[in-house]
C-alpha cells in the first residue's frame, strides 16, 4: 500500500496535530520520544487494572478499606498509583441503599492513575447531561437497573477532586483471592455505571 | 449544562461499553495531541490547570453552539484548548500552526516513505 496513513475521518485535525508537533520539535519544546513514552504509558500501563487492585484490596483488608475511604489519594498511593489527575481522589462507597455514579459535566475530568483515560461515552455530551438529569433511566439504558429504593448519588468531578466508586463485593466470592477479585472489577463499576458480578 | 435531548448511542464510538476493552484513542493524532500536552506540562511550559480551564471553555462554547450535542469530538475541543493556550503564552501562534498544516497538506503523496536513492516505489508495495 502506498496510501498516506492519515486519519480517514478527520484529515484536518490530523494535519494540525502533526503541524503543531513539528513546530514544537523545531523550537525544542517537546521531545518526540517523551511524547511517545507518555502515550505508551496511558495506552499500556495506566488503566482500570490499577483501580481494580485498589478495590480488591479494600474488599479483603478492612484496615485498607478504612484508610481508602478516609483519604483516597494516600491509600491509592500506597499501591504505587499517583500522577496527573490523581492529586485528590475521593472514594465513594456503594451499599445496598446507596449507589454512587461519577461524571464531569464541564470537561471530562477522570482519575487517570486508577482508571486510565476516559472512554468515549464518559466524554459524550449525552452522558454528561443525562446522568445529572435522569440518572436512573440512563443507568438502566447502560445495563444497570437499580431498585427504586436505592438512592443514586451523582458526583460531578471538579478541577480539584476526582472520584472512584468502591462497588459492592458480589455474593459468592468469599473463597476468591485478592488477585482473582481484582480480575472481576470493571472500569464501569468503578465509575458507577455497572456492578461487579461473581464469575 | 444545557438540556440535551440526545439519546445515548447504542453503537459506534460513543456507545456505552460493557467491558474495559475499547481503544483509548480513536485516531493517532488524538494520542499525539494528548502526549504533546502532557509533555509541555512536564516541561513546565504551563500547568495542567491552565490547560483544563481552556478545555472547559472550549467544551462549553461548543455545547452552547450545538444544543443537540450531535457531532461532538472531545479531542477537537482539546486541540482548540491547546491552540488558544499556546497562542496566548506566545509559544506557537494559531496562524503558524495553520500555515504549517497547509504546507503539510501540499506534500506529494507518499512523502513519508523514506526511499533510498535506488529504491523504486514498487519495492515498498508491502508496507
Amino acid at each position: 500500500m502506498t496510501a498516506v496513513p492519515r486519519s480517514h475521518d478527520h484529515p484536518d485535525a490530523a494535519l494540525r496535530a502533526e503541524a503543531l508537533e513539528s513546530l514544537l520539535l523545531e523550537r525544542g519544546l517537546v521531545d518526540p520520544k517523551v511524547v511517545d513514552g507518555l502515550i505508551r504509558r496511558y495506552e499500556d500501563d495506566v488503566g482500570p487494572m490499577n483501580g481494580a487492585r485498589v478495590i480488591a484490596k479494600a474488599w479483603t483488608d478492612p484496615d485498607y478499606r478504612r484508610r481508602l475511604l478516609e483519604d483516597g489519594t494516600a491509600a491509592i498511593a500506597e499501591l504505587g498509583y499517583s500522577g496527573p489527575q490523581g492529586e485528590h481522589i475521593d472514594v465513594l462507597e456503594n451499599s445496598e441503599k446507596v449507589h454512587n455514579v461519577v461524571v464531569c459535566t464541564l470537561c471530562s475530568c477522570y482519575p487517570w492513575p486508577v482508571l486510565g483515560l476516559p472512554p468515549s461515552w464518559y466524554k459524550d455530551p449525552a452522558y454528561r447531561a443525562r446522568v445529572v438529569r435522569e440518572p436512573r433511566r440512563l443507568l438502566a439504558e447502560m445495563g444497570l437497573t437499580l431498585d427504586d429504593d436505592v438512592e443514586i448519588r451523582v458526583w460531578d468531578s471538579s478541577s480539584e477532586v476526582r472520584y472512584l466508586v468502591l462497588p459492592e463485593r458480589p455474593e459468592g466470592t468469599a473463597h476468591l483471592s485478592e488477585e482473582a477479585l481484582a480480575a472481576l472489577v470493571t472500569r464501569d463499576a468503578m465509575v458507577g455505571v455497572g456492578r461487579v458480578t461473581a464469575p | 449544562l444545557s438540556e440535551l435531548p440526545v439519546e445515548l448511542a447504542i453503537t459506534g464510538p460513543a456507545a456505552p461499553p460493557r467491558s474495559n476493552g475499547e481503544m483509548v484513542f480513536e485516531a493517532p493524532w488524538e494520542s499525539r495531541l494528548f502526549g504533546m500536552t502532557l509533555a509541555l506540562v512536564e516541561a513546565d511550559r504551563f500547568v495542567w490547570g491552565e490547560f483544563q480551564q481552556r478545555l472547559i471553555a472550549a467544551v462549553g462554547r461548543w455545547e452552547a453552539e450545538h444544543p443537540d450535542g450531535e457531532g461532538y469530538h472531545y479531542y477537537d475541543r482539546w486541540a482548540e484548548a491547546l491552540d488558544s493556550l499556546l497562542d496566548d503564552l506566545g509559544i506557537v501562534a494559531v496562524e503558524t500552526t495553520d500555515a504549517r498544516a497547509r504546507a503539510l497538506a501540499d506534500r506529494p503523496a507518499g512523502h513519508d516513505h523514506h526511499h533510498g536513492p535506488e529504491a523504486s516505489p514498487a519495492a515498498h508495495d508491502g508496507d
